[in-house]
């Protein structure tokens, strides 16, 4: 590996050198507490998806809280947190490759694990490695609530599913996932909590069939950050899994001010062509701006342009045109999870110092 | 570190694992070796730039076809290129702050190294730090040819810098750089050579006031993939600096077709929800959509309808209907830089074949 001349913990935020990912622990850990009273108080488990923090550092400090486990979208995160000591493991997502099955058992020998499945013949492929493996794996149907990615239909197909993984030899059922990711905003938007109600419908109907063909429900999981207040209330949703309330980012924070925000990119000033424009050494290998540009925050007047690979153009007015070569300023990303991917560590910092340097452990774990 | 369960060499491109980086080595050769001939006959030098491939495994084979050095964006990608014995790196950037001047200097003592300025600050800093170290750097001004972003403007304000360079202890002096980002993708060729010309033709009067002033100006080097054949033809430019050419992206093609598409990203099917919908395993997390979707190859009938995390969603007709789960499909990215920087490997293909799976030891080093 390469080098990396990390600064020593209790450096001072404004000497880190850049761009580099801040995250204010404070802040992050009062969001963690947050999501787990509002589980605790609705009488629902909190099992959070890690894709957004990617690292067993955070994973570890959720279920500290009281989280139950954690979700993941890939075999390779599995084996990451497996490795940073979580017990408990949901690969919300299909995982239909010899290798990936061969890894995801070997996963299974370790730690407790489920996953999702939404057709027989991946089902049959997980049993029968199961049984060669010598490991039982957990269960969930996917079922489409109008997100319209993977998972079965709702009602009969999933019945269907569900009791073909029921009397399945290293197969343990344990119920449905349905992620209605396609909604946002529905702790404030009524046409969104209405939506979420309908998208939830379908999951809870079909959990009725299943119990009433007599195969026994155990686990309900749903939910994200911009659902969980309507979803989590639900009686008969068991767990919620909600990922990026632990940082929030532009785009969440434009529908919601449940959390805080925890986590920026600093960069620095490094070239002032122009009086009304400044050069950060920012650019897209730092900063995705797949939900749009980043907001500059804390420099009143300055305003993102646009986004070379390496280069990130500001436009300044005002007081930020007071911006030199070798000032810091700090960035919003408007989507946090495809930013923090293309990062190695966090920088964890508390009351404007730094407390640890923690990677980004299953950054690229994405087969 | 995480655990890579990696194909052994011989293995078919069909049965590698995915998502995953496949470079056909047979076209990168060639497009490698395409530019040098071109350069050779057209007497100018070629300094490939790193921060498309970012891995030392491809500076050596463009060192080996001919190129006089290597180019890069940040010190922490030097560092990896001069770890891996590139002798001569040039970095096409500012270099602002303590901590990275110090990595500079450390740098220079194991490999020549040639840093971009704009301004005299810089050049302060940047020599007293070469004498505190005891080391000698080379030093070139960026000169702003039209693209607006980093850059001194062309003329006296940039021969006056070329002067305190020349003066200052710890610095050689060696020339001058201009990058025409802003012309490289312009998809008319008429228009791109005009303009083009226009550009470079104020970096080289630049350099010739330099040489009127009594400096000796060894490095004219402008030019990326969509200019190299007009750059290279100006007398007076000494050297060109191209990087996107060595793999190409869907952007590039619609520019010029001088190279060929040597890169990929592989995924599979993971879900057939509908008869018209078909999901992938390929998201955002292992391809860059700052540029526009991914385009499918070699495939008829398949569109990407959008890009979540870690699903591709695509819409499905004709031959493409037939797709399984488990089924591959090729996809061109049409931005490379960004889409390389998320991947930890390049699976190296030749005849259909894995020959080597290539680390890319420079992703993730943004400062
Ligand atoms: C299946 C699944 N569950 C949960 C989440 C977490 O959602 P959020 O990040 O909105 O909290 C995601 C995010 O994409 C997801 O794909
Ligand atoms: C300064 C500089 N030189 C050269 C290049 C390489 O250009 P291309 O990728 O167009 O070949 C770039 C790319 O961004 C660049 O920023």
């Amino acid at each position: 590996m390469a080098l990396t001349y990390l600064p020593l913990p209790g450096t001072p935020v404004h000497d880190l050198d850049t761009p580099a990912l801040i995250v204010d622990l404070d802040i992050a850990e009062a969001n963690i507490l947050k999501m787990q009273a509002f589980a605790n108080k609705s009488g629902v488990a909190l099992r959070p998806h890690v894709k957004n923090h990617k690292s067993p550092y955070w994973a570890r400090k959720q279920i500290a809280a009281g989280a139950i486990g954690v979700c993941v979208a890939k075999v390779s995160e599995a084996e990451v947190m497996a490795e940073g000591g979580i017990g408990d493991i949901f690969v919300a997502n299909e995982i239909v490759t010899a290798p990936k099955i061969s890894r995801l058992m070997s996963v299974a020998a370790r730690a407790k694990v489920a996953v999702a499945v939404d057709t027989e013949q991946n089902l049959k492929d997980l049993s029968a490695a199961a049984q060669k493996h010598g490991v039982e794996l957990g269960v969930l149907v996917d079922v489409n609530v109008r997100i319209n990615r993977c998972g079965v239909e709702p009602g009969a197909p999933a019945v269907a599913l569900a009791r073909k993984a029921s009397g399945m030899p290293g197969i343990r059922f344990e119920g449905f996932m349905g992620y209605e990711g396609h909604i946002a905003g529905a702790g404030i938007d009524p046409a969104a909590r209405k939506e979420t109600i309908d998208s939830l419908d379908k999951l809870l109907f079909t959990v009725r069939a299943a119990e009433d063909a007599g195969i026994p429900v155990k686990v309900v999981s749903s939910g994200g950050t911009s659902t969980y207040t309507v979803t989590g209330a639900i009686e008969r949703v068991t767990e919620i899994q909600a990922g990026s309330y632990i940082f929030m980012d532009g785009a969440y924070l434009k529908e919601m001010d449940d959390f805080t925000s925890a986590m920026t990119v600093l960069g620095t000033v490094i070239s002032r062509p122009t009086a009304d424009k400044a050069i950060l050494d920012c650019g897209l290998k730092s900063v995705s701006n797949s939900s749009g540009q980043p907001r500059i925050v804390g420099t009143p007047g300055a305003e993102f342009l646009a986004l070379n690979a390496e280069h990130g153009h500001v436009k300044l007015e005002g007081e930020a045109r007071k911006l030199k070569v070798g000032d810091k300023v700090h960035l919003l990303p408007m989507h946090g999870e495809s930013t923090i991917n293309i990062h190695n560590e966090y920088f964890c910092i508390r009351k404007g110092v730094l407390e640890a340097v923690i990677p980004v452990a299953a950054r690229g774990m994405f087969r | 570190m995480t655990l890579e369960y990696f194909p052994l060499p011989g293995t078919p491109v069909e049965q590698l694992d995915t998502p995953a980086l496949i470079i056909d080595l047979d076209v990168a050769e060639g497009n490698i070796s395409k530019l040098q001939t071109w350069a050779n006959r057209h007497k100018v030098a070629v300094r490939p730039h790193a921060k498309t491939h970012k891995s030392p495994y491809w500076a050596r084979k463009q060192l080996a076809a001919g190129a006089i050095g290597i180019c890069c964006a940040k010190v922490s990608e030097a560092e990896v290129l001069a770890n891996a014995g590139v002798p001569e790196i040039m970095i096409t950037n500012q270099i602002i702050g303590e901590r990275k001047i110090t990595r500079l200097m450390s740098l220079a003592r194991s490999a020549r190294m040639i840093v971009a300025v704009d301004s005299p600050e810089n050049v302060r800093d940047l020599s007293e730090a070469a004498q505190a170290c005891g080391a000698e750097i080379g030093v070139i001004i960026e000169v702003d040819t039209g693209m607006h972003r980093c850059g001194t403007a062309p003329g006296a304000p940039s021969v006056k810098l070329a002067k305190a360079i020349a003066k200052a202890p710890g610095l050689r002096f060696d020339g001058v750089m201009g990058y025409e980002g802003h012309l490289v993708a312009n998809r008319d060729y008429e228009v791109r050579k005009t303009e083009t010309l226009k550009a470079v033709e104020k970096l080289v009067e630049t350099a010739d006031a330099m040489r009127k002033a009594g400096l000796d100006v060894k490095i004219v080097s402008a030019a990326g993939t969509g200019t190299y054949n007009i750059t290279g033809t100006v007398k007076g430019v000494t050297e060109l600096q191209p990087g996107s050419y060595i793999f190409m992206d869907g952007d590039y093609l619609q520019v010029l077709k001088d190279f060929k598409p040597a890169l990929h990203v592989l995924a599979q099917v993971t879900s057939r929800p509908a008869p018209d919908r078909a999901i992938t395993d390929a998201g955002l997390k292992s391809i860059s959509t700052d540029r526009g979707f991914p385009a499918a190859a070699g495939i008829t009938g398949a569109t990407v309808k959008s890009l979540s995390e870690e699903h591709g969603n695509i819409t499905v007709e004709g031959e493409a209907a037939k797709l399984r789960p488990g089924d591959k499909i090729r996809f061109l990215p049409m931005h490379g830089d960004t889409t390389i920087n998320l991947h930890t490997h390049y699976f190296g293909i030749r005849n259909g074949k894995l020959e080597a799976v290539i680390p890319i030891e420079g992703r993730g080093k943004i400062r």
